[in-house]
Order: structure tokens, then sequence, then C-alpha cells
């Protein structure tokens, strides 16, 4: 379980979060979709601190919960064994192998054996598909083989929650289908995820709770059904309609 | 028709048999300057409060005084300020001095150059890091600093060379290095014979430093597989 409570994050004078609340349950499979510069993607760093919120607090689990005014370093560093991420730009390791990456948070900080290691990292390799790039390096791959090293090397940590980055944004679109149908496997594995994302399709298919931001608030939030197909709020409308309009000529 | 006084083989013997004094100074002050070079990058890039400006003073000092005025002032000066705390070094070997200014002078260049190639590596790494749950100490030496020494091959060449040929002022202090030996060959003869000398002596930094030039260049390919990144931009 994790529980945000009154996130507010300021770059400069510019107030990007200004006062976020939401929980998650265990096997959640959570959605954020809003307009650019909502602060959707500056929320979801803040959850494993690689964005320091200004104020509120983050539990995770039923024990750890951190005060933003007061975080000690070993409480960052536990919050962020307990979560794992997925980039945007993928952000594989770029001296490792396709194998090394997915091991190295493995050993380096839950100090598993190498032999251990590197049998999670095979089985996972088979699972995203990609067992014969196992001893290349992140540039020789594609972007959506890259992205699901990277969905791969989170797995591998078998965290309490995956942070989803926009993991399709930098793809082109014949990629983004490769990636999204393995997201949806994880996703019916019962692991909890919160994703940001554009694509709003996928949104609806694969989550049980969709959030709406926008200019640093939740608008609204529930089901699919609610948000996406029936909402109630003029902004999310708005947002919704444009993204679903017809284009108004023809080329 | 010749008018050399020197025969050119037992000279190259002469001046090549002070050699491995002179790699002896390049690679002991390299890894030194390596080390600090390092330290203080990270230093100044995490700004660590108090040293990371007295980092900053350090390096404009080194950089914007003469090599020679730092060697003497270190030579010289250091056994002074340190017998007034009681401390005597009066009876360390010059070359010990020699390295040590070698090493503090490259290791102010050293540590622009990671820096710099720190920076290029990107926060993006770092971050990917911190989300597999690593601590920054972790990060730097497993991610971070070898892909940043890569990053750095060619301006660390630079250096390295740079500092090659600043060891001929180790001479100045008495250490018969390849300078030092040809300083003797040339007083031994009454300064003649000065231009074959100086020919050799030419051709030896050339060879040494054209083989350091091939190192980094080998180095530089051996390393580059892992970098190019052709679906990134």
């Amino acid at each position: 379980m994790i529980k945000l409570n009154g996130i507010y994050k300021k770059f400069k004078d510019h107030e990007v979060l200004k006062g976020i609340d939401l929980k998650v349950k265990k096997g959640d499979v959570l959605t954020i979709i809003g307009p650019s510069g909502s602060g959707k993607t500056t929320f979801l760093r803040c959850i494993n601190f690689l964005e320091k919120p200004d104020h509120g607090t983050i539990q995770i689990g039923e024990k750890l919960v951190i005060d933003a005014h007061k975080p000690s370093k070993r409480d960052i560093l536990q919050l962020r064994r307990q979560t794992a991420m997925v980039f945007q730009n993928y952000n594989l390791f770029q001296n490792k192998t396709v194998l090394e990456n997915i091991t190295e948070g493995l050993i380096v900080s839950q100090k598993k054996k190498k032999s251990e290691a590197i049998q999670i990292a095979e089985s996972l390799l088979k699972k995203v598909g990609l067992s014969e790039k196992r001893d290349e390096f992140p540039s020789s791959l594609s972007g959506g083989q890259q992205q699901r090293v990277g969905i791969a090397r989170a797995l591998a940590l078998n965290p309490d929650v995956i942070l989803f980055d926009e993991p399709t944004s930098a793809l082109d679109p014949e990629m983004v289908g490769e990636v999204l149908t393995l997201m949806k496997e994880i996703a019916r594995e019962g692991i909890t995820m919160i994703i940001v994302t554009h694509e709003i399709d996928f949104a609806r298919e694969v989550s049980n709770h969709v959030v709406f931001m926008e200019g640093g608030h939740i608008v609204e939030e529930g089901t699919p059904e609610e948000v996406i197909l029936h909402p109630t709020k003029e902004r999310t409308k708005q947002f919704l309609r444009r993204l679903n309009k017809e284009p108004e000529f023809v080329i | 028709m010749d008018s050399s006084i020197h025969e050119w083989g037992t000279l190259f013997q002469q001046v090549l048999s002070r050699l491995p004094l002179t790699l002896l100074m390049l690679v002991a002050s390299l890894m030194v300057g390596l080390f600090l070079g390092t330290l203080i990058a990270v230093i100044r890039i995490r700004k660590i409060p108090v040293l990371h400006q007295l980092m900053a003073i350090f390096i404009s000092f080194s950089r914007c005084t003469p090599l020679l005025v730092q060697l003497f002032l270190i030579y010289f000066g250091l056994p002074q300020l340190l017998s007034a705390f009681g401390i005597y070094i009066n009876d360390v070997a010059p070359l010990i001095f020699a390295i040590a200014t070698f090493s503090l002078h490259i290791s102010a260049y050293l540590a622009e150059v990671i820096r710099s190639a720190y920076i290029a590596v990107g926060e993006d790494q770092l971050e990917a890091c911190y989300s597999v749950g690593m601590t920054y100490s972790q990060a730097l030496r497993r991610v971070i600093l070898p892909q940043a020494f890569v990053l750095a091959l060619p301006n660390m060449g630079n250096t390295i060379i740079e500092l090659l040929k600043d060891t001929v002022l180790a001479f100045t202090i008495g250490v018969v290095d390849i300078m030092g030996q040809v300083r003797i060959i040339i007083g031994n003869n009454y300064g003649l014979g000065m231009f074959q000398v100086y020919v050799v002596i030419s051709i030896v930094y050339w060879g040494t430093c054209a083989f350091i030039e091939v190192i980094i260049h080998q180095l530089e390919k051996h390393f580059k597989k892992g970098r190019i990144n052709v679906a990134k931009s």
C-alpha cells in the first residue's frame, strides 16, 4: 500500500504540485493522465524521491513513512529499494550489457549472489523476449527493445510498486505496441503499477484507477469508466474530447 | 664530413638510460593526480560546502602559476614551512618533491577534465542507479565514473602528454632524468655538440609521446563499444 499526503513542489517560483493526496492499494494499476506541464511526471518522481517534494508525506508499506521536511538518507534509500522505475528515455546503464543491466541492482543493492541474479535476469529476458540480446550493449538495441530491458530491470527488483514515466513517449508507433503488450501482461500478474501516460486507450483498458491532473491538482479520479468514459468535470471532458477529435480535414 | 663530436648510438643510449626515471615520474604523478583529480571533481560537482570553494581556489592557483614556480615553492618552501611545526623533510629525495608537485599540478587539470566528462554522462544515468536502489558512491563506482573515464580519454591524453613534457623541469631541483642527463652531457663537453644532443632528446620525447598517443587511441577504440547510442536521438 502506498499513501501520499499533501505533496507540494516548487521549482523556483513556479508551483508545480499544489497538494496532491493519493492512495494506491496493492495490485492496483493506476494511470495518471493530463496535459503536458500538469505535474504528472514531477509527481511520479516525488514518489521515489528523484525529486524532493517541499511538503508532504510518503508512506509505503506499513512501516516506512517519510516526511518531506526531514527525510533521512536511509529512509530514502529504503524507499528506492522498495520501488522501481521505468524511464521515458529508458536510462539503461550504457556501460553494462543487457544482462548486467538487470543483475546490477540485484547484486549491488539487494546483495544477491551473482549466480542467483543471473538466473533471475535470464528468466526475465526470456519473458520480455530478448534472450538472444543478453550480452549486447544497450546502444545496439532499438528503442522498443531498450524499453523492454528497462521493464525487465524494474521487474527483477521485485519491488512493491513500479513507476512508469511515459514509457512509450520516445518510441515510434510500431514499438509502442510491443511495450504496451508487455505492460498489459505484467499488469495481469497483479504487480502494483503507477503509470504516467498519454495512451488513453491503454489507460482505459489496463488500469483500475485513473487520475486526471491539471495545473498541479488532481482534477478527477476514479475508475476508467468514470474518468475516461463519463467524466464529470468540464476540464476532463475538454481534454479527452481534444484527444478523440476526428480530423477536421483530410489531405 | 662528420662534424659531430658524439657517437649517435651512445648518445641515444645515454639519454634512454634515463627514460625509466622520466616514465616513473609520469606514471606516479598520473596515478596520484587521477585519484586527487577525481576527488576534486566530485567535490566540485556535489558542491560540498567549504571544500568546494577551497578546491576552486586550488584549481585556479595550479593552473595560473607556472609549474616551475610551484616546483620551487614545494621544494624550497615546504621543508621550511614544516620545520616550523617540528617536521624535518630536508633529506627526502628531490624525486619525491618532483612527483608531489606534478601530482598536485596535474590533479587540477584532470579534475576539470573529469568534471566535464561527468557532466556529459548525464543525470539520467545517476537517476537510473538511484531507481534500482544504489547509493551515490555505488553509482559513482559502477556506472558514472566508468563512463566518465571513457568520455574523458581524449582530453586526458592531452593532459598526460603535457605532463610528460613538463617533467623536464625536475632537473632544476637536481633530478637526473632525461633532461638532467642531457645537461650533464653538455656540461662534460664544455657546451659543444649541443645541437646533436637536443636532436636526440627531441626524438626521445617525441617517440614516447607518440607511444602514449597510440595507447590512448587504442583505449578509446576498445571502450567505444558500449557507448555510441544509435537509438537515443
